[in-house]
């Protein structure tokens, strides 16, 4: 059960931000989409992934076994394999802080809260909000890349595209979510939002290790990211049902315990 | 309407900086007990950090009791707290909102939530116009009373059977605070029941019917209002024309202390007639009353708490 004039006052309220990152995305894929038929005539284009170690290519999510030109590999690259990865979790930490830590340090969430809406149903509220800024930021993104390529005649295939949306959404909800679960358990925006950030550092980096050495591979088996693979996605190589499973189980834990600990939580407000 | 029964919460340091302290713990309230009755305007009078906002955090349910408990209306504040905030207006201590909303966003956020009934939007523009507000002004831009009257408006629009205020005259100038005790007369001649935490005695004296003083958490005495004027001492301070009628007041039989040539200063306990019936001998240049009432019966439980203190350490060493 979620409240409809808090949540649309609530959307409202961090309307601007996500407008803001989701029209500086796509913007972002239209120049590369634009400049993707440029570099695919020039003749050195072939031989300009080889210059790199594989290690390196296969952390930006370049195929590693042979030169591949294709537009899911060039946008892999440019932005999918690690740019955005790392701008919907800077993105999840900055609206699950905005909407329950930052709320509660601050004292707004008194005004909630002396209504007769439960505390249930405001904090469901408030993950609904973040569940609907994570969809619309995939959404501008998939968004995008379809617009650009119609616009600039490029062919893909699209259901690679919408299924690799729905990877990142899912692992967009897992940053989130334990980001939501230490804003509303600790006293503190202070704490909370340094605290998540190093954990999604850390996490981050693990992902990053497992992919430029073999040594390290066992690595993505202890991180989020290390189930977003979205040139495997994109290549038609993984249909990403088991990984949008985990993560989807991984982030309802953290968002229920969430539920849980703000229904229960003394707050001196 | 409002009922505390021996409520106590005590607050754990996380983290306590002294690691060889014997406690780490803070009491926060102990044993706080008073009763509210409908229709009645009920003061928590106290210092910064005595408790008073930690026991209307008890009666809004963002608390919950170590010991005892907070019932509206029979209700729970805790187990039950969605159905108590049916008939709640609360006014926090602290005007903390959103500072992207204008203060008529906040103010539909707040409507809906309470279910947007439609006296609602007629008292709000009745309260703005009154208090003079523009609701459309974004509310970074407001300055502290503009806020404070913001959270004002949101309190009392609701038409709430209880009102809980948290300090609500902080921030407002002398002629909004005469607007906001002539808001809680009306209400109280409506029949609303109203509990006021302040430190500001005017307001309490003018709105309350009785006050509880509040005191390291807990509570040194619940009295009316009427009780508290005609029991406490009152000091005065008289300058007189010459010294010798101040001569002539000290030597009358009432509590009088020179403090100056022509200076007295007089305490009074209960009637006042006495000190009249002496000042018609005498030509007054100036007659000054030290507190009003109220402080003066604050300071009384202040200073009695602090000679109990003081006694039971001395006893220990």
């Amino acid at each position: 059960m979620m409240n409809d004039a808090l949540y649309w006052s609530m959307l409202k309220y961090e309307g601007k931000k996500v407008i803001g990152y989701s029209l500086s995305l796509m913007l972002y894929e239209w120049l590369i989409t634009w400049v993707y038929p440029i570099l695919i005539e020039s003749p050195v284009i072939e031989d300009l992934p080889n210059s790199f170690p594989t290690s390196v290519k296969r952390a930006f999510g370049v195929s590693a076994e042979e030169t591949d030109i294709s537009y899911e590999s060039y946008i892999s690259a440019q932005l999918l394999g690690r740019f955005w990865t790392l701008l919907i979790s800077v993105y999840g930490i900055s609206a699950s802080n905005a909407l329950a830590a930052h709320m509660l340090e601050q004292g707004f969430m008194a005004y909630p809260l002396s209504s007769p809406v439960s505390r249930s149903e405001i904090i469901n509220t408030q993950i609904g909000v973040l569940l609907t800024e994570l969809m619309l930021l995939t959404g501008a993104t998939v968004g995008g890349i379809y617009s650009a390529t119609a616009f600039f005649k490029v062919t893909i295939d699209r259901w690679q595209f919408f299924r690799m949306g729905i990877l990142g959404f899912c692992l967009s909800t897992v940053v989130s979510g334990y980001s939501m679960l230490f804003g509303v358990s600790l006293n503190s925006e202070e704490v909370s939002v340094p605290l998540v950030s190093a954990l999604t550092v850390i996490f981050y980096g693990l992902d990053v290790m497992s992919s430029l050495s073999e040594r390290f591979s066992r690595l993505q088996n202890v991180t989020p990211f290390g189930l977003f693979r979205p040139q495997e996605v994109l290549r038609g190589k993984l249909l990403p049902t088991k990984e949008c499973l985990i993560l989807s189980c991984i982030s309802g834990i953290c968002l229920l315990l969430s539920g849980f600990v703000f229904r229960r939580r003394n707050l001196a407000i | 309407m409002i009922q505390v029964k021996g409520l106590s919460k005590v607050y754990t340091k996380v983290r306590p900086k002294n690691r060889k302290a014997i406690s780490n713990h803070i009491a926060g309230l102990k044993d706080v007990t008073f009763h509210v009755q409908q229709g009645e305007v009920f003061g928590l009078l106290g210092p910064n950090g005595a408790g008073k906002t930690t026991v209307i955090r008890h009666l809004m349910g963002f608390l919950k009791p170590d010991v005892g408990f907070a019932r509206i209306k029979g209700l729970d504040c805790w187990e039950e707290a969605k159905e108590v905030k049916a008939f709640v207006g609360y006014l926090p201590g602290e005007m903390n909102f959103l500072k992207e909303m204008s203060g008529l966003e906040f103010l539909n956020l707040m409507a809906g939530m309470h279910g947007n009934r439609p006296v609602f939007s007629r008292r709000r523009d009745a309260l703005a116009e009154r208090l003079d507000l523009n609701l459309k002004q974004p509310i970074k831009k407001m300055s502290k009373g503009m806020k404070q009257k913001l959270g004002i408006i949101n309190t009392m629009m609701l038409d709430a059977e209880v009102l809980i205020l948290d300090e609500p005259t902080s921030g407002l100038d002398p002629l909004m605070q005469k607007v906001f005790i002539d808001l809680v007369l009306e209400e109280k001649d409506r029949g609303k029941t109203i509990l006021i935490s302040s430190h500001m005695f005017p307001e309490i004296e003018r709105t309350c019917d009785r006050v509880g003083i509040i005191r390291a958490g807990e509570l040194a005495a619940v009295e009316g209002i009427q009780k508290l004027r005609q029991e406490q001492r009152r000091t005065f301070e008289i300058t007189l024309e010459t010294p010798e009628q101040a001569q002539l007041i000290c030597e009358s039989g009432l509590k009088a202390d020179r403090i100056g040539d022509n200076q007295v200063s007089v305490e009074i306990q209960g009637d006042i007639n006495p000190l009249l019936k002496v000042l018609a001998q005498v030509q007054v240049k100036d007659f000054l009353q030290r507190m009003t009432e109220l402080e003066e019966a604050f300071m009384q439980f202040y200073e009695r708490g602090e000679e109990v203190e003081q006694s039971i350490i001395s006893s220990h060493v």
